[in-house]
């Protein structure tokens, strides 16, 4: 079975930044601990107020075709992934779905697929495991998925909201804005592509954090049991890195880079440092959480384009992604990196 | 050779939450099957309507955790896990959801995909504002080995969206700034005038060129999206479908209304009870719906 490849990314990061400092200097309830020290998010960037998730799905689209050499009518299919649905402020849409609206506005072909898939912060990495399947099925060439995530409202509740020094809520304030997208097509050689990718959700888990509007004021709030995950969800990553690894037969010193899922990052840190044991050796961990806090349904691409863009990472290295969400969702890839941002 | 249905269910008598009826669906359908939740290697929700307007986790991963299904590592065997997600494109959800489940069961990525449908109104009461009947729909697809279901199951596709100066039709949001503190129980819903003729037109267009695609192949039965009383027969009737003795499935007036995204499974249960024997039988599974899109799929059973 041939491999497909990511041929193209574009990340959008809109110009405003808001500091941890700032959110928690406008708190009434100030958290128990530091929440910058913590989980190491010292800003974010935050929508201005004519983005939406449609918007911010845009830019991303157009920066990943600037490095494409595909253009809108070539592409068969497109797959919205975002968790937030928002359109002119805080109206959240499901009818039409967020890809019928980029499909028309990109000028793609009217026989091309469109859908959304909603997965929580596993959307993207869901929307790569089922384009993988398509493509190496047959049924479509390549395809772009995209997710334009308009977050930031679940920090505006939570900064009205949080009235109890260990809130639910105060995982909303480590969310930043941003779009992101990639372009996906069969590999044209054995040096890059998707070499495997499993996707699981340990359902027992799937209460531990709900995005839903508020119940006391007009928004959209997020509520997470932090020390759930940490005492259930995360003990089970190394089982999950062991398997994989058993599976494929790799370790941790077979790759460059991991990029996981952006939460915090001690939480990162304390998580890999447990896989050592089923992993061995781990590679450089990738972080870009300090500046752009957790992007959900987009942090392993605002990342990887991050560090592409810094040269930490370069053609032909191998990156190991870790998938972690609600759902709970979790999740391993390992791919080797062609150009993705230059000119084809 | 392409996905077969193994088994599907319908709820229709279950209240109002879309997780509760697409979840008894879910079990009922496998039950039939003989299939252990355990077996499922991906479970896809295609229902547009969310209980409580949840926005994360997945009403999937949800519906998964009700079925009992992969709750957690099986120690004794790792690699038996579910992966579920919703796939959300109006009423041609289910279609697309196939489309996904056929290239993971083909790949051999998975031995079964369920795939769940099934709207209500995000307040879980009978909303007299909701568009369409709550009903909860299962489809158990597997690909089958044997010989004689070589030229049987699901294949080929078709897809088509509109390019109309019009994005779409319906549309359906929820405005929170509207809604106060009562977001989890409202959503908002409207309907073009000429909906119905529009989407007519698209599902008509898509269908003549799939049959003129593939040498006017046979169709016994048009299974799928009934907007309006007779109004998949008009389908039948306006289409090159008119030129053969296909037969409409009809829905609205056996629900009194749009089952929406769960109107492809449930015509294809109501086959069953109608058909004694459907083997043998070519069915064209259809849906149209916002975006304005419609799907279409020969199935062979």
């Amino acid at each position: 079975m041939t491999m497909t490849r990511f041929e193209s990314i574009g990340v959008y990061l809109p110009e405003q930044e808001v500091t941890t400092r700032e959110l928690i200097d406008s708190m009434d309830t100030e958290p128990m601990f530091d929440l910058e020290k913590l989980t190491g998010v010292k800003s974010r960037r935050w929508r201005a107020p004519h983005e939406d998730c449609h918007s911010l799905a845009l830019e991303a689209i157009e920066r990943c075709l600037v490095n494409s050499r595909y253009e809108a009518d070539e592409i068969d299919v497109i797959i919205c992934t975002s968790i937030t649905r928002f359109k002119d402020g805080l109206k959240f849409v499901l009818e039409p779905c967020l890809s019928s609206y980029l499909k028309k506005r990109l000028g793609m072909r009217e026989d091309a697929l469109n859908f959304d898939i909603t997965n929580a912060c596993a959307g993207m990495f869901t929307g790569v495991h089922v384009l993988d399947q398509m493509i190496k099925s047959g049924v479509v060439r390549n395809g772009l998925i995209v997710s334009g995530e308009c977050i930031t409202p679940i920090s505006e509740t939570a900064l009205k909201e949080i009235n109890n020094p260990v809130d639910e809520q105060f995982a909303s304030l480590t969310v930043g804005d941003s779009g992101a997208a990639v372009l996906m097509d069969q590999s044209p050689s054995d040096d890059e592509g998707v070499e495997f990718l499993e996707l699981l959700t340990l359902s027992q888990f799937s209460d531990f954090c709900y995005g839903m509007p508020s119940d006391k004021n007009p928004g959209v709030a997020m509520y997470t049991k932090a020390m759930e995950i940490h005492a259930t969800v995360i003990q089970r990553l190394p089982q999950t890195l062991g398997h994989f690894a058993e599976k494929y037969q790799v370790s941790g010193a077979d790759f460059a880079h991991v990029i996981p899922h952006q939460t915090s990052e001690r939480a990162i840190r304390s998580a890999l440092a447990l896989c050592s044991e089923s992993l061995g050796d781990i590679p450089n961990i990738c972080v870009s959480l300090d500046r752009y806090g957790n992007t959900s349904s987009t942090s392993h691409f605002v990342v990887l384009n991050d560090h592409i863009q810094q040269g930490h990472i370069q053609p032909g290295q191998r990156i190991l992604m870790l998938v972690l969400a609600s759902g709970i969702v979790l999740g391993v890839a390992s791919v080797r990196i062609g150009n993705l941002t230059g000119a084809h | 050779m392409g996905s077969m249905i193994k088994a599907t269910a319908l709820v229709t008598d279950n209240g109002f939450s879309a997780i509760d009826n697409a979840t008894r669906a879910g079990l009922d359908c496998l039950q039939q099957a003989g299939i252990q939740p355990q077996q499922v290697g991906l479970l896809i929700n295609a229902g547009v309507y969310r209980d409580d307007n949840i926005m994360e986790p997945s009403i999937a991963s949800l519906i998964q955790r009700h079925m009992n299904m992969g709750l957690d590592f099986a120690a004794d065997s790792p690699n038996q896990v579910t992966f579920s997600f919703d796939v959300v494109n109006g009423a041609c959800g289910f279609l697309n959801a196939v489309t996904i489940a056929d290239a993971f069961l083909r790949n051999g990525s998975v031995e079964y995909a369920l795939i769940v449908c099934g709207d209500a109104h995000p307040s879980k009461t009978d909303h007299p504002e909701f568009p369409y009947v709550a009903v909860g729909a299962a489809a158990l697809l597997h690909l089958s080995t044997a010989a004689a279901d070589a030229n049987k199951g699901f294949g080929p596709f078709a897809y088509r969206s509109n390019e109309s100066d019009c994005l779409s039709h319906i549309s359906t949001y929820g405005d929170l700034a509207q809604f106060g503190d009562q977001g989890r129980a409202q959503g908002q819903f409207q309907f073009s005038n000429q909906y119905v003729e529009e989407f007519r037109r698209l599902n008509v267009t898509l269908i003549n060129e799939f049959l003129a695609q593939h040498e006017q192949p046979r169709v016994d039965f048009l299974l799928g999206s009934d907007l309006e009383a007779g109004y998949c027969n008009s389908v039948c009737a306006s289409s090159d479908l008119k030129r053969q003795p296909t037969r409409a499935m009809e829905l609205f007036e056996h629900f009194n209304g749009d089952p929406h995204t769960a109107a492809p499974i449930a015509a294809f249960h109501q086959l069953q009870r109608e058909v004694a024997n459907p083997s043998g039988l070519s069915l064209l599974f259809h849906a149209v719906g916002s975006g304005d899109a419609s799907a279409c799929a020969l199935y062979r059973s």
